[in-house]
């Protein structure tokens, strides 16, 4: 039996349970039955090593639960970023990165033979030739090395620019709060901790901690993206409770401020359609041919994304329309129109009598909406939508509602 | 180039720091390796990296830690993905905060050949409000400097503000954080105000400040508490795929969360009380499929609501 080790090979290893223990605090042991028990202790075991102090224990009837318990307003630094630092590695990896630094930073250029030799020489064991060559072309392709050829010999000599080579006041700031407010914000992290950047000013709002955990499969797609290329896709699939299978076009990254959902926007050649599908149902991604076609249809994505009031690309009738009119005390509730304005999205906002304005959409689909205009509830006068199912599913909504939260009559 | 790589390790990062210790110190004991691996390892990091560093070769064997290695001014290199990653939030909206644009160019030049790690073109964040803060307006970049200046330095600010009347008004402030949100596009100062005995912490749209002063010789007040946060009860019912989508929506705040036998599930959410609203409005937003059991003042919002609502729709069954 092999000896538990807090490091691992694969990222994609650790993200689901992460995610479980932070996002759905409430899941137990017994919730992981696709796994084995020893997979589970093994996996919780790890995380709670990396987020020390951001774990937390209940017994439960159902059994003992463990969540990652975070107050994203008063976090600096995403500590699941931990899980990013976690790789696995052999004793030649770590041995041969710190004699190879410690060399070359005093004798500035060598060949493989000579880094051997030295190694060697200098740490008591032998390395062959070939297992150091292989770190310095690797370390080359990271940036780390940088070579050149003189006569028939490859001479290999660390990169130069390092983060105290870049003196500017606020770089430190803008790489503290672009780790937390941009995408990959671990490589951000990554340049903190090898650079020690420190006064950290920064929090956040809105700020969903569990994008990082996307971050393979982001990369990917982002690749496929630059070349235009299709992607297989495997995602999970809540509805049929499997994993399935699309070979589709990837053509933009959709995300919610709001929900923190991040979606993967995509062409369907066998359907003729655009579709999405959540970022973090996605299990890998794997990189196919191109796509003849790309720069049209992303131009064609591009002028149909001012109808799409969320992800939906709708159903059969294309465009739905709707209209709600709503009271707004035009004196005292002000901020409320300032309100509309800023969250309307495509939509128009206007007055049509005192204390009463309407506000109007044209859309794919505008059922998106309902949970946006359910905000606007002690309000709402009328509500009008060329798709009935909105209209029936608001009111269906607030009788419910009343009934929730009126034991009797209104 | 590797997203998931050992040289961005907490391994190699605490080794590096033990080497850079016991290269200054000449030699280490166990137990200052130990706390190194502590501070920049996981929890029990110390239990694997402690008993290989002498096998991996760094130190002569012995009692003490002796290196083997000169790692003085050690530091790796900016790594081609370090760099792609750079240079993509050089061409991020709020990047002018920061650097202005020679300062850009000569990163950009310093950064060599290598591309964007990614294109903002290829992101929407489709329910970002419209309304946020003009980035690019030199007066806001002035004061944003000020204010990050003093919350590092530790200094007290006189703020000149407009307020939400319109109104201007002076006070002097203990600046704690520069608050962004994702949805708003904004910042807002964290700050507590000088002689106000309440130690109330405030929020200040950035785009409101007129003029910044730093107070030289007036230290921040180091006494200010956390504000106490308020909380509700929530049931999550089981249908529309709620569950999921409410903590998600909810993952940003400390919660308790426990589930019934039916699938649904009760969460306690402890949240800001200046952010009451905003709560409220993301819960209505839910409809039916959620219900706010308590505190009963909360509960009694959502009815008033509710109430108002009865009264004005005109299409309701």
């Amino acid at each position: 039996m092999a000896a538990f080790s807090e490091l691992i090979k694969n990222f994609d290893k650790i993200r689901d349970y992460i995610r479980d223990f932070y996002i759905y605090g409430f899941k137990t042991r017994n919730d992981f039955k696709q796994k084995s028990n020893r997979s589970y202790d093994n996996e919780k075991r790890r995380i709670e090593s990396y987020l020390r102090g951001y774990i937390k224990q209940s017994y439960t009837k159902s059994g003992k639960q463990t969540v990652i318990n975070l107050d994203s307003s008063k976090i600096k630094s995403n500590p699941l970023y931990a899980a990013w630092k976690s790789k696995s590695f052999t004793a030649n990896d770590i041995m041969l990165h710190f004699y190879l630094l410690d060399i070359l930073k005093k004798e500035k250029s060598c060949t493989v033979l000579m880094l051997t030799n030295k190694i060697s020489e200098k740490s008591g064991k032998v390395f062959d030739n070939q297992t150091v060559r292989l770190k310095c072309v690797e370390y080359e392709k990271e940036g780390i090395l940088v070579s050149e050829k003189i006569g028939r010999l490859v001479y290999y000599s660390l990169a130069t620019l390092t983060y105290s080579g870049l003196n500017f006041k606020y770089l430190g700031d803008a790489i503290n709060f672009f780790s937390e407010a941009s995408y990959f914000g671990e490589i951000g992290s990554y340049i903190i901790d090898n650079s020690g950047i420190g006064g950290n000013v920064f929090s956040y709002k809105h700020h969903y901690l569990v994008h990082t955990l996307e971050g393979t499969v982001l990369y990917e797609t982002l690749l496929a993206m630059e070349s235009g290329q299709r992607v297989k896709i495997k995602a999970w699939a809540p509805k049929s409770k499997a994993f399935n299978e699309y070979i589709i076009v990837p053509l933009k990254i959709l995300i919610s401020s709001v929900t923190g959902r991040r979606y993967l926007c995509f062409y369907s050649e066998r359907e003729n359609r655009f579709g999405t599908l959540r970022l973090d149902s996605i299990k890998s991604v794997k990189i196919l041919d191109t796509y003849g076609n790309y720069a049209e249809m992303k131009i064609k994505l591009e002028n149909n994304l001012d109808k799409v009031w969320g992800v939906g690309f709708g159903g059969r009738s294309r465009i739905e329309g709707i209209k709600v009119v709503l009271y707004i005390d035009e004196e005292r509730e002000k901020y409320i129109i300032e309100r509309i304005i800023k969250e309307r999205r495509s939509g128009s906002i206007e007055k049509i009598g005192t204390n009463t304005f309407v506000y109007t959409n044209i859309c794919f689909d505008a059922s998106e909406m309902a949970p946006w205009i359910k905000t606007f509830i002690g309000r709402v006068i009328y509500l009008e939508c060329t798709n009935p199912f909105v209209k029936n599913r608001f009111s269906g909504d607030l009788a419910e509602m009343y009934k929730m939260y009126f034991d009797d009559s209104i | 180039m590797e997203l998931f790589s050992e040289v961005y390790s907490t391994y190699y990062l605490s080794v590096r720091k033990i080497l850079e210790e016991a290269y200054k110190k000449k030699h280490l004991t166990t137990e200052e390796v130990k706390n190194i691996i502590d501070r920049y390892a996981f929890s029990e990091s110390a239990f694997f990296i402690a008993p290989n560093i002498e096998e991996w070769g760094f130190f002569d064997k012995g009692d003490n830690y002796k290196p083997k290695l000169n790692t003085e001014g050690y530091e790796l290199p900016i790594t081609n993905l370090e760099k792609c990653w750079l240079k993509a939030i050089l061409k991020d909206s709020r990047i002018g905060l920061f650097l202005n644009k020679e300062e850009i160019e000569e990163i950009n030049g310093g950064l060599g050949s290598v591309g964007e790690l990614f294109d903002y073109g290829d992101f929407h964040v489709f329910d970002k409000n419209t309304c946020g803060d003009d980035f690019k307006d030199e007066g806001y970049i002035k004061n944003f400097r000020m204010l990050l200046d003093s919350i590092r330095d530790n200094n007290t600010v006189e703020i000149e503000y407009k307020n939400k009347n319109n109104v201007l008004t002076e006070n002097k402030y203990f600046p704690v954080s520069l608050n962004y949100s994702a949805k708003d596009d904004k910042f807002r100062l964290i700050a507590f105000r000088l002689f106000d005995k309440r130690r109330k912490q405030l929020k200040l749209n950035l785009s409101s400040i007129v003029r910044v002063n730093i107070c030289e010789g007036m230290q921040n007040f180091k006494g200010w508490k956390d504000k106490p946060k308020s909380h509700i009860v929530v049931k999550i019912s089981n249908k529309r795929n709620a569950l999921d989508r409410f903590l998600l929506q909810f993952a940003q705040y400390e919660k308790e969360s426990s589930v019934s036998g039916d699938g649904s599930c009760l969460s306690k959410i402890y949240y800001d009380k200046d952010e009451e609203t905003e709560i409220l409005i993301r819960i209505l937003s839910f409809g039916p499929v959620l219900k706010v059991l308590g505190p009963e003042g909360f509960v009694d919002q959502i009815r008033q609501r509710l109430r108002r609502q009865h009264r004005i729709y005109k299409d309701i069954y």
